[in-house]
């Protein structure tokens, strides 16, 4: 669900692609407002919308909203304070005499009464500032805060003062300023289009870097940051509005690639704000989020059109989107000022009700209903269109001779994708190379920027893999396959793989059975072949660069 | 004033005429073309008030007459 709004080219851009479906509009307002239409009709456009929108002459409202014989349904309005009281337009100056408190209440309580009789598809205020028409700043508060009243009385969706441009209403009587027109066009689609979706009931996080600043298969319980502080406040945050969103009948669930026991651990030896039980169902494991989002539809019989999904790796959600067209995919901002836009997204999919009993217990009664969790097997959706998109270049060192020591480190502190969970010092390595093994790395790098070393491998004379890890931060590349693949540039054609399970080393088990899905074995051998194969299939998705002496 | 600006100008200037891309708009101006309406003229406010975030006063719309004037404009803006 797209966050920003439309600028202006950007808008106009997307209007030259034809959408779906067609829909007619009456957008009324006293002002003029055919500035709105190009973002108006780009927010339509990305919800498969052809727009065309009607308008009214300037200066006609009052007699639109007292024609009896006019069908309003699907009509919007906007209405501004000198709809309310005529006297506070800043097109016709200030008037004669100062505003009477009992006669504006009077005014405004006719507007009311006629907008009410109205029933219009949707209706927006604009609470822009008020020209100094009355005798006392006071009352021109009171005013102020009466008409804001009237416009909640009458449902109207309150668009920010911010949004006001007088400069732009005096020279062409729109009453919302050129860097305003987006996001306007935002809360008039989001009300009038999105009202009509299906509601969404469950909220579905990942943790790592979501739920909590850090990695929990790498960095520990302990290393697991939300409290409110530094780091820990984006994360804090949002777990505080989970909570409240879960009290208020919205469904949390978990999606995470974890061992299970450390999530749980996790949830019960941290004070986070959400406990084991606030949570729906918990899916913590190596398969695929589509999957594992998949189960969780299944088993508390709930259509995928109620899921919001929120991952902060744009990888998760490309891949849960694909399979799961009909879910909300969420990004988890990375930074405390995209923090604002998100919860205001998120409150929007989920408006606050009045909370009722039923609301208080339906986690409750949910997880009952659910059924236990069971191995999905399968690969999920294949993101390879995706992974193109990222322009991933992969550079290919031999370390065995000069600079080692981002690559030893991988080797000691990697954890899930770790093929036998060995720790080497560096005189062990040295060791290693001396008797003629040798080691490389790959340094990957995309669109977003340099990821830096992320993958390690240390190979003895005899073509065995002692070593091979990967950084958690590329899960979902494919780059474990295409490094492989790409050994064969460097001169080798075949290795052999010893594989030790360990706690932490899940993804190397899922990476096994893709590899040698008949096999079940902790000795794994590649051939040129097979080599090949990885390198033409995996390593399509990279630049592969051979750097320095191979 | 920036060159990327200046090709951001340009490209509102064939989007609010519907020009083709790569097209010379350095020339037009209000006088001489009889699309630049009032319309037109709001048109290209809104869209550099969106695009340059930036607030048009009112008595700035009479600078609004011709590419060369609306760049200099800009470029008074720190553009």
């Amino acid at each position: 669900m797209r966050i920003a709004p439309f600028a202006y080219m950007e808008a106009c851009a997307l209007l030259k692609e034809r959408q779906p479906h067609n829909k007619k509009i009456k957008i009324v307002a006293s002002g003029t407002i055919f500035q709105l239409e190009p973002f108006l009709k780009a927010e339509a456009a990305i919800r498969g919308i052809n727009l065309s929108i009607e308008t009214i002459a300037f200066g006609t409202l009052r007699q639109y909203l007292l024609d009896p014989v006019l069908d309003r349904g699907s009509d919007i309005i906007m209405l501004c304070p000198w709809d309310f009281i005529g006297g506070l337009d800043w097109r016709t100056g200030l008037p004669k005499k100062n505003l009477e408190k009992s006669e504006s209440t009077v005014e405004i309580e006719k507007v009311v009464n006629i907008l009410k009789e109205c029933n219009f598809g949707a209706i927006f205020y604009l609470n822009s500032p008020l020209q100094p028409a009355t005798g006392s700043i006071e009352l021109l508060r009171v005013l102020q805060f009466e008409i804001l009243a009237a416009a909640y009385e009458i449902g109207a969706e309150i668009i920010s003062g911010d949004a006001f441009g007088l400069d732009a209403y005096l020279a062409s009587g729109c009453p919302i300023s050129g860097s305003y027109l987006g996001k306007t066009a935002q809360i008039i689609a989001r009300r009038y289009f999105d009202k009509s979706a299906e509601a969404k009931k469950i909220i579905v996080t990942d943790l790592d870097n979501t739920f909590w600043s850090g990695i929990l298969g790498e960095d520990g319980i302990d290393g697991l940051i939300a409290e409110p502080e530094g780091n820990g406040y984006l994360h804090f945050i949002y777990q505080t509005m989970l909570k409240r969103l879960k009290s208020s009948g919205v469904l949390i669930a978990i999606a995470s690639k974890n061992n299970e026991e450390d999530v749980y651990s996790a949830l019960s030896m941290r004070n986070f704000a959400l406990k084991r039980d606030d949570f729906v169902a918990i899916r913590a494991s190596y398969q695929p989020k589509s999957l594992q989002i998949s189960e969780l539809s299944k088993s508390l019989n709930l259509g995928m059109e109620h899921f919001v999904f929120i991952d902060d790796n744009p990888l998760e959600l490309a891949e849960v989107g694909e399979a799961l067209p009909a879910i909300t995919t969420l990004l988890f901002p990375k930074e405390m000022t995209d923090i604002v836009p998100f919860l205001d997204l998120i409150h929007h999919l989920f408006p606050s009700n009045i909370v009722t009993d039923e609301d208080l217990t339906r986690t409750d009664m949910y997880r009952k209903m659910a059924t236990s969790a069971s191995i999905i097997s399968g690969a999920g959706h294949s993101i390879g269109d995706y992974l193109r998109t990222l322009n991933m270049r992969m550079i290919v060192r031999n370390r065995s001779i000069g600079e080692r020591v981002r690559a030893v480190q991988l080797i000691n502190k990697t954890n899930q994708f770790n093929i036998n969970g060995i720790r080497w010092t560096d005189n062990e390595v040295a060791e290693c190379l001396a008797q003629g093994g040798m080691l490389y790395t790959a340094e990957l790098s995309d669109i977003n920027g340099n990821h830096g070393e992320v993958l390690a491998l240390l190979i003895d004379n005899k073509n065995t893999i002692l070593s091979y890890v990967m950084s958690c931060r590329t899960f979902q590349r494919r780059a474990e396959f295409a490094f492989l693949g790409a050994l064969t540039l460097i001169g080798l054609d075949r290795v052999c793989i010893n594989y030790i399970k360990t706690e932490r080393n899940e993804p190397v088990q899922l990476f096994l059975n893709e590899l040698f899905p008949l096999e079940n074995t902790e000795r794994y051998d590649l051939g040129s072949n097979e080599l090949q194969e990885l390198l033409r299939i995996e390593g399509s998705f990279f630049n592969i660069v051979i750097e320095g002496e191979a | 004033m920036q060159e990327i600006n200046v090709e951001k100008l340009r490209n509102i200037l064939r989007t609010v005429f519907e020009i083709e891309p790569f097209e010379n708009v350095d020339f037009l101006d209000q006088q001489h073309s009889c699309l630049w309406d009032s319309i037109a003229k709001i048109t290209i406010v809104v869209a550099i008030e969106s695009e340059f975030n930036v607030s048009i006063a009112t008595q700035e719309y009479s600078l609004i007459t011709s590419f060369d004037s609306i760049k200099n404009m800009l470029e008074k803006r720190g553009f």
